[in-house]
């Protein structure tokens, strides 16, 4: 469980978050969304511990938290495979395990075949995909997504939407879920949180439920038709 | 096809070299301007005799030992200089100066201190070529990816493995231009050092007894045998070295094939 009490972040005395209530049970995904610039991942860098927020307390029960940033960041001398282990290989993990995990993620995530391939032999689809497959090989209780699928086409980002809620599922994994898309947002949120544009504060807070598998496109468009009202002043035109 | 054709203008531009310098020397006589034939017979005697293949193993041994030790303190300086800000503003003048010492003058003091015959020319090496591995490796390290670190960090790595695994493979791309440089450095230096010392044993004192016998076309054989070690020791060695540690780079280049 993840609780936030009254967070404020500043950067050089400039004000990038205020007054944050929020938890994270686990298995949950919050999603939180906002103009560019609102501080949302100044929020995710304070959820994965690396800085501490300048007002207010935190209180992580979460072992171990993963991140998927925007761009895939994988090394480029590494093949797809050793990029998945990266985080094995950072706690150790004996060869042969990382091998292992990485084949089964590979083939989870539908990277059959491209175990061997450098990142730029790889599409921009399949790059976040070995990106994903990176964070979940250390087997986090909490995946942490920054924007994930942003940069990529928006044939793609459904499918990757789905997958993800579907790796988010079978492991229980908590969320916290970036972006400024309301849509991917209702679609990918259990609770959805909306900040003001900077310096970021919680203008509403709702909870939606899980996305439908039947009929998924109806129920998110009714869904954000119907919060408009409340989130629109996140983003002011 | 392209290939084929870039070969032949390259074959063209040595050949026209060839006929020029030939119909140069007839001007002149054989003792002062030699022809690429007299050079090529001179060669082969020098070859011959076996002098040439000690001399040269000499001199490479030298070279590549001088170029090593400027690889390994040049890069492993430049590499903390590139991670701790304050090293680097500390060294970092200090390796201009050193690069402004002129090899011959570097050769002088080094015969003071050193074997003429051995570590000599070693240390002169290291020196000039310290410098351009240095620059590289500060340089390189300085412009590595901060968002890969940043992955690293949120991904736990310990420091070693942000130095096997980020800096090392990003920094070889950007030594490999001053190693290539470095390597030509080292071998002009290596004969230079080992003519100025008097040397018994190597290329320069194979150079040097050409002189004091006006050999010219002795002169001009040691030469050519320089440039022909370079040139192989460059895409004989560097090159497919680069090939090998840099694979993921492969990919990128022409493409089709």
């Amino acid at each position: 469980m993840l609780t936030l009490t009254g967070v404020g972040h500043d950067y050089a005395g400039v004000p990038a978050l205020t007054d944050i209530d929020l938890t994270l049970e686990p298995g949950q995904i919050l999603a939180v969304v906002g103009r560019s610039g609102c501080g949302k991942t100044t929020l995710l860098h304070i959820a994965a511990g690396l800085i501490t927020p300048t007002r207010g307390r935190v209180e992580n029960r979460f072992r171990r938290p993963a991140y998927v940033f925007q761009e895939p960041r994988l090394l480029p001398w590494r093949t797809a495979w050793q990029n998945i282990a990266f985080g094995l290989k950072a706690a150790g993990r004996p060869a042969a395990e990382q091998r292992r995990v990485a084949s089964a993620l590979m083939e989870r995530l539908g990277l059959e075949g491209a175990a061997d391939k450098y990142p730029h032999e790889l599409s921009g689809g399949m790059r976040q995909r070995v990106a994903l497959g990176r964070a979940l090989a250390i087997e986090p209780d909490l995946l942490l997504l920054d924007e994930p699928f942003a940069a990529l086409d928006p044939g793609l980002r459904a499918g990757m939407q789905r997958l993800v809620l579907d790796l988010l599922e079978e492991r229980r994994l908590a969320a916290l879920f970036v972006t400024h898309d309301l849509t991917e947002a209702v679609r990918m949120g259990d609770t959805l949180i909306a900040l003001s544009p900077a310096p970021g504060r919680i203008i509403a807070r709702l909870e939606l439920g899980r996305t439908p598998r039947t009929d998924a496109e109806t129920y998110v468009h009714r869904t954000v038709a119907a919060i408009w009202p409340r989130v629109s002043r996140a983003f002011p035109d | 096809m392209r290939r084929i054709r870039r070969r032949l203008w390259s074959l063209l531009g040595i050949a026209t070299a060839l006929v020029l310098w030939h119909l140069i020397a007839l001007q002149y006589p054989p003792w002062a301007v030699p022809t690429p034939l007299d050079v090529a017979r001179e060669l082969v005697r020098l070859g011959q005799t076996g002098a040439l293949w000690r001399a040269v193993a000499v001199t490479t041994g030298r070279t590549l030992a001088g170029f090593g030790i400027a690889v390994l303190l040049g890069g492993g300086a430049g590499l903390l200089s590139g991670l701790l800000p304050p090293l680097r503003q500390a060294l970092a003048p200090v390796v201009t100066a050193i690069q402004g010492v002129p090899p011959v003058a570097l050769i002088i003091v080094a015969l003071l201190w050193f074997d003429a015959n051995s570590s000599a020319p070693i240390f002169t090496i290291a020196v000039a070529v310290l410098p351009i591995i240095f620059a590289a490796a500060v340089e390189g390290a300085g412009a590595v990816d901060r968002n890969l670190i940043e992955m690293a960090t949120v991904f736990r790595a310990p420091r070693r493995m942000l130095v096997t695994e980020i800096y090392l493979p990003h920094l070889l791309g950007y030594l490999f231009p001053a190693l290539l440089s470095g390597l030509g450095l080292a071998w002009k230096v290596a004969l230079l050092a080992e003519l100025m010392a008097g040397s018994r044993t190597g290329m320069g004192a194979g150079l040097g007894t050409a002189r004091v016998n006006l050999n010219v076309a002795g002169m001009f054989a040691w030469i050519a045998v320089v440039v022909i070690l370079l040139l192989a020791m460059e895409n004989l060695l560097l090159r497919p070295l680069k090939r090998r540690l840099e694979p993921w780079r492969r990919g990128g280049e022409g493409g089709g094939g």
